[in-house]
């Protein structure tokens, strides 16, 4: 008896305990008051915690508030000011749960998952303020925006409810410093070849040769015209292994380096390399399932190893065939090969599951720096990974003084043909394609909120005027997937890399080669994580009883190309039961 | 005076596979905290992955504890929720939650156990098909109900939800209620005691030692949640998902190994110097069984 | 004898029902508001489809059961899952309880330093599984190749990196990490145990292992049953932490059937269209488990060890 009493004395001690906490917690830890001034009026907006970082959101809000700062949103009120925070969550699906209860009244979301948030009634028709002609001269934002992204935004009602931000093209960047001090550019004629050799082809040489100390002029590049930002990059598959063995066999260098902890990334090379052998026009079917009158090539089957090529049009009924792109198995067999010379062309901890994108992004920075490192030449990554790396670069400069600064690493034109080389004239422009689907959204929650929706209205279209989309790009390097100009001085602040991806994307916009990764396609909209380009299941092998995120994991597993590639294809009967099911 | 027990050759064998098997916990600990006192350089450029560091990078663990706050907004109101309440609501949360789940399963297996109620077998049956019968989707609703009783973001309401009857703890408490001996309950009622003071007084006691163990095991189990916490009360996180959301940071510079690992001792060192101190308390149920005074 | 019109025979009886009803009409609530009302969407969904563009629900028969069939048994991925279910099953659970009785029986026993392996098999479940996760993968992935360096000069994957170790490595983890709760139930029902009774046995000169065989096991028994039941039910859920190990992008051959319910919930966590074919396999495996786990269960009852 006295001992149970002693435990009750214990237990009864121990609830008075946290009941004690839970008074304390009643009263909570310190806060800030979001609104805290009765004269001002606020906004919320929110972005993701994640590569695209948050300097844009700053940025806007410092501009957004000096422009505002004497204006009146409600009665007894003047100014405004931007809450901002940046979340995890805010990608995909990650906001449904939560957004209807939000005090967010715009959120940045990567990967919007544009279907699930109409279907919660989200998300606020903005249509009047995108059709609005904005106060700086440059059109409405609907104007500025790409048709098919157009129909992608008004694909439920003919209304808008989210807008197009940062255009994230993924791929490889290469360091074209270390590319000059080694001599890894292709020449213009009478390249040193070091081998008369193709490990491509396992036949003789048909590509361009290297600039050596007497022939320094460089190759035009994949686009066929010299003097661009693609000169003396490989312009052809073949061309590119025999640039990879020179480094590894020659020079000296590892080709590749690549987080090994998102073991995704490997896929964007992939999607680079098949938006750029299909092809604006061909690409753009794998989001609207509609060629029109066109035709697209596509592999229809095998004859042996041989694929069988052939042009078709493509409506939705046969939209599955965009699952066999030529552009996807030509892209597939590129990275066969790569993975299957993976011990030589990537840096050992690659593949490490571990290794963070600052670890593998820090390494590619300091590893033509440190005389203890074999040079890396190229990283896969986004194209918002300068960003991240920010304390990385910083690192470095601090150890290595001067020259760790203005580094010149740069993004690179995937080739765009099997063998040989690409003559002036006879190239093709660069293709790019969004894949982290970010946009701007507004909380359906302030529809009866007239001051909030007055300032959330005045935020969206600041964000979308000439100098705001410029500062945006200059201060983060990332373009926005609108049309618009950088002039020379915005142009000019910006770093080696960030000009780099302007000028692939400036390029892409002006030559019609920019392939808007969404459409208005109810089986798009209905399916997005199986179409979209960042991680979409589009890349991902599924068939009989094995699923393989990336080609390494096919390769690793003993699959060819050929039955990798068969693998990302969606039957017929699969497209009739579970897409083809609207009209 | 203890007679000294012969040692059988099948103790030994135990005895070395424990050994083999304590050594590989604790240096599981060890590496993870001599890689969270590493730099960078030492760890990834030096590939030092075992020595000892070279210099000892104290600024992983101030970076991590300068990030190791979750900022919430509540009411208009923006809280920077640190180390400290993170501890706080975990505590509320596993500490009441489990004292929760470990008192429902024994009132319904107490009721099966000492009436016989056709109903029991209905509580039963409830308890064996939950066990068993995976759910789907069903966190939506569960979010959606909890707005109507208007307890999302509440402890109450996570209360309400840890409040379950159908576990496996109620069939232990029903196999080990329905062997205690009945003579003291007789007893009880003949001295005119009512059902609930023979529960409170007679039947409960003498099965506390169940009881504290059940709800210490709950008390870990929601200790490292930070799954539910996340879903139903936002605003309210605990360490786990502090620590959660510190693993997965993939931006700044904190998603660097010595940095995580940093993160990782955070939680492991205090906890495992607590363990330590109070195992023989949070431990002595174990030993101690059979009928109470 | 009637007091106020009542007999005390029936006064009793009706305080015993009031009694009764007291303890269960709470947590039955709970049960009716927070497990059924919550959860019979769910069951409903697995016999409907649902349309985005309408937002709406319409019935689609065995529709669901169907896409079953053809997405996940007819192309034999539910033939892996199973596969990689059981194998999960059999070294980790099973092998656990057996590790879990043999520990336990040795700190009833008061081996040497039983305090202490007694501390540190239960310290896994004390530190948060996240953490410990994050730490084990780590050290698979970078310690384990630099002691493998050091002593043979070669540089290997790390253990969750090699897709012919990835598996085995989570399924260790399970194993490894896995005896704490268990050591801590059976430790408790061992101490309960008459110690008049292994006096007994030893006066008769029982050996260490067979006192652990005929005396302790089978007093042991009930609760060794709970576990080995639940382990048959957790043959479908049992995820083997490979959501902590790989997230949502674990390749298909290491998936176990848990894990894959798992991870599709939590890419649908909020995908209406996904829901029903999920429900639909909630609702097919517990068609397949239910029956096991009772059948289990009678033969248990029926062949385990008896007491007496």
């Amino acid at each position: 008896m006295k001992n149970f009493k002693r435990k009750m004395m214990k237990a009864m001690a121990i609830t008075l305990t946290i009941m004690t906490c839970g008074t304390v917690v009643g009263c909570g830890p310190q806060g800030v008051e979001l609104e805290p001034d009765p004269t001002m009026s606020y906004l919320y907006v929110s972005t993701r915690d994640a590569g695209t970082g948050t300097i844009w959101l700053e940025e806007m809000k410092k501009g957004f508030e000096e422009k505002y700062a004497e204006t009146s949103f409600a009665d007894g009120k003047k100014g405004v000011t931007v809450n901002t925070e940046a979340i995890r969550a805010a990608s995909g699906q990650g906001l449904l749960g939560t957004l209807a209860n939000s005090e967010h009244n715009i959120c940045m979301v990567e990967s919007l998952h544009y279907v699930d948030y109409m279907a919660g009634n989200l998300l606020y028709d903005i249509t009047d303020w995108v059709e609005e002609d904005l106060s700086d001269g440059s059109g409405s934002i609907a104007s500025k925006i790409s048709k098919e992204h157009k129909e992608y935004l008004t694909g439920f009602d003919g209304n808008y409810y989210a807008l197009p931000w940062f255009s994230g093209f993924n791929g490889v960047t290469y360091d074209a410093e270390m590319f000059d001090e080694k001599g890894l550019w292709f020449a213009d004629e009478n390249g040193y070849k070091p081998s008369t050799k193709s490990t491509y082809t396992d036949a003789a040489y048909t590509g361009r040769g290297f600039v050596s100390a007497q022939n320094s002029k460089k190759s035009c590049g994949p686009d066929g015209v010299y003097n661009t930002f693609d000169d003396g990059l490989p312009s052809s598959y073949e061309e590119f292994f025999y640039l990879c063995e020179y480094m590894t066999e020659i020079k000296q260098v590892t080709p590749f380096i690549y987080t090994g902890a998102s073991e995704h990334y490997l896929n964007y090379m992939f999607q680079a390399l098949t938006l750029n052998w299909s092809g604006k026009e061909d690409a753009t079917t794998m989001y609207t399932f509609d060629s029109g009158n066109d035709t697209v090539s596509i592999i229809t089957g095998f004859d042996g190893d041989t694929p069988i090529q052939e042009e078709i049009k493509i409506n939705k009924d046969n939209g599955y065939l965009t699952t066999q792109l030529a552009g996807k198995y030509y892209a597939t067999k590129f990275m066969e090969e790569i993975f299957k010379n993976e011990g030589d062309y990537f840096y050992s901890r690659s593949f490490n599951t571990t290794f963070t994108n600052l670890e593998a992004q820090t390494i590619f920075i300091n590893s033509n720096l440190d005389p203890d490192y074999s040079p890396i030449g190229m990283i896969i990554e986004g194209g918002y990974w300068y960003q991240e790396a920010e304390s990385a670069l910083e690192a470095s400069e601090n150890k290595y003084g001067s020259e760790a600064q203005n580094r010149n690493f740069r993004y690179m034109t995937m080739p765009s043909q099997e063998t040989g080389t690409v003559n002036e004239g006879a190239g093709k422009s660069i293709v790019l394609g969004d894949g982290l689907g970010c946009h701007l959204l507004v909380n359906n929650n302030i529809k009866n909120n007239p001051e909030k929706l007055a300032i959330a209205k005045a935020f969206l279209q600041y964000c979308f005027e000439q100098a705001s989309l410029q500062t945006v790009t200059s201060k983060t390097g990332m373009p926005i997937a609108v049309n618009y100009d950088m002039d020379t001085n915005a142009y000019g602040e910006m770093c080696n890399y960030a000009q780099s991806l302007w000028d692939a994307y400036s390029t892409s916009l002006k030559n019609n080669s920019y392939c808007t990764t969404c459409s208005g396609s109810k089986i798009f909209l209905a399916n997005y994580p199986v179409f979209e380009m960042g991680t979409g299941g589009w890349c991902s092998y599924d068939s009989g009883a094995d699923s393989y995120e990336t080609v390494r994991n096919g390769v690793k597993a003993n699959l060819s190309a050929k039955e990798y590639f068969q693998g990302t294809g969606i039957s017929k009967s699969s497209w009739d039961s579970n897409y083809n099911i609207y009209d | 005076m203890k007679t000294k027990r012969k040692i059988a050759i099948s103790e030994i064998v135990l005895l070395a596979v424990l050994v083999i098997y304590s050594i590989s916990i604790l240096y599981l600990i060890f590496w993870g905290l001599l890689t969270s006192l590493k730099t960078q350089d030492d760890f990834l450029i030096e590939q030092n992955i075992f020595g000892f560091p070279a210099e000892f990078a104290w600024d992983n663990y101030q970076a991590v504890f300068k990030r190791l706050y979750i900022q919430v907004t509540r009411d208009g109101v923006r809280f920077k929720i640190t180390l400290i309440w993170q501890i706080i609501y975990t505590l509320l949360y596993a500490g009441v939650g489990c004292l929760l789940a470990a008192l429902a399963p024994f009132l319904v297996a107490y009721a099966c156990s000492r009436f016989h109620y056709k109903f029991n077998e209905v509580l039963e049956t409830l308890v064996f098909v939950v066990m068993i019968v995976p759910v789907v989707g069903s966190t939506t609703s569960m979010l959606s109900l909890l707005h109507q009783l208007n307890l999302y973001d509440t402890f109450l309401g996570v209360y309400c939800e840890k409040f379950y009857f159908t576990s496996i703890y109620f069939l232990i408490y029903r196999g080990i209620l329905k062997g205690l001996s009945k003579s003291f309950s007789e007893a009880a009622t003949i001295d005119g005691a009512n059902e609930f003071q023979i529960m409170v007084r007679i039947n409960f006691p003498l099965v506390i030692n169940v009881f504290a163990t059940i709800a210490l095991m709950y008390f870990i189990t929601f200790w490292n949640d930070y799954q539910t916490p996340l879903l139903y009360m936002p605003t309210h996180p605990t360490l786990a998902y502090g620590i959660f959301n510190l693993t997965q940071m993939t931006t700044g510079d904190l998603n660097i190994t010595p940095r995580k690992m940093a993160g990782c001792m955070i939680l492991v060192v205090p906890i495992t110097i607590l363990f330590a101190i109070f195992k023989d308390k949070l431990m002595t149920n174990l030993s101690v069984g059979g009928v109470k005074e | 004898m009637r007091m106020n019109g009542l007999s005390a025979k029936t006064k009793t009886k009706i305080g015993k029902l009031s009694f009764y009803i007291c303890l269960i009409i709470l947590p039955l609530l709970q049960f009716l508001l927070f497990y059924l009302y919550v959860n019979i969407n769910s069951f409903i969904l697995a016999f409907q489809n649902y349309d985005v563009f309408t937002n709406t629900a319409s019935f689609a028969g065995w529709d669901n059961f169907r896409k079953i069939y053809t997405e996940l048994i007819e192309p034999g991925k539910f033939e892996v899952m199973l596969k990689n279910s059981l194998t999960v099953w059999l070294w980790s659970t099973v092998l656990g309880i057996v590790g879990a009785i043999l520990f336990s029986y040795y700190i009833y026993k008061q081996g040497p330093l039983s305090n202490l392996f007694r501390t540190i098999l239960y310290m896994p479940h004390v530190i948060s599984t996240v953490v410990l996760v994050v730490m084990f993968k780590y050290f698979s992935e970078w310690g384990i190749p630099a002691i493998y360096e050091s002593i043979t000069g070669r540089l290997i994957d790390g253990l969750y990196s090699n897709p012919d170790t990835a598996f085995p490595t989570v399924v260790f983890y399970s194993l490894w990490m896995g005896f704490g709760t268990q050591v801590l139930m059976y430790v408790s029902t061992m101490a309960g145990i008459d110690v008049s009774i292994s006096e007994a046995a030893k006066i008769d000169g029982i050996t260490y292992i067979k006192e652990f065989w005929y005396i302790t096991l089978p007093l042991v028994f009930p609760t060794l049953t709970t576990f080995i039941l639940t382990g048959i039910a957790g043959i479908f859920t049992n995820q083997a932490n490979l959501f902590s190990f790989g997230s949502t992008g674990v390749s298909g051959d290491m998936q176990t059937i848990g894990y894959y319910m798992y991870k599709e919930l939590q890419i649908n966590a909020t995908n209406k269209t996904a829901w029903p074919m999920l429900s639909a396999m909630g609702l097919l495996f517990t068609f397949i488990v239910a029956p096991i786990t009772f059948l289990v269960r009678w033969a248990l009852k029926k062949y385990g060890p008896r007491v007496d």
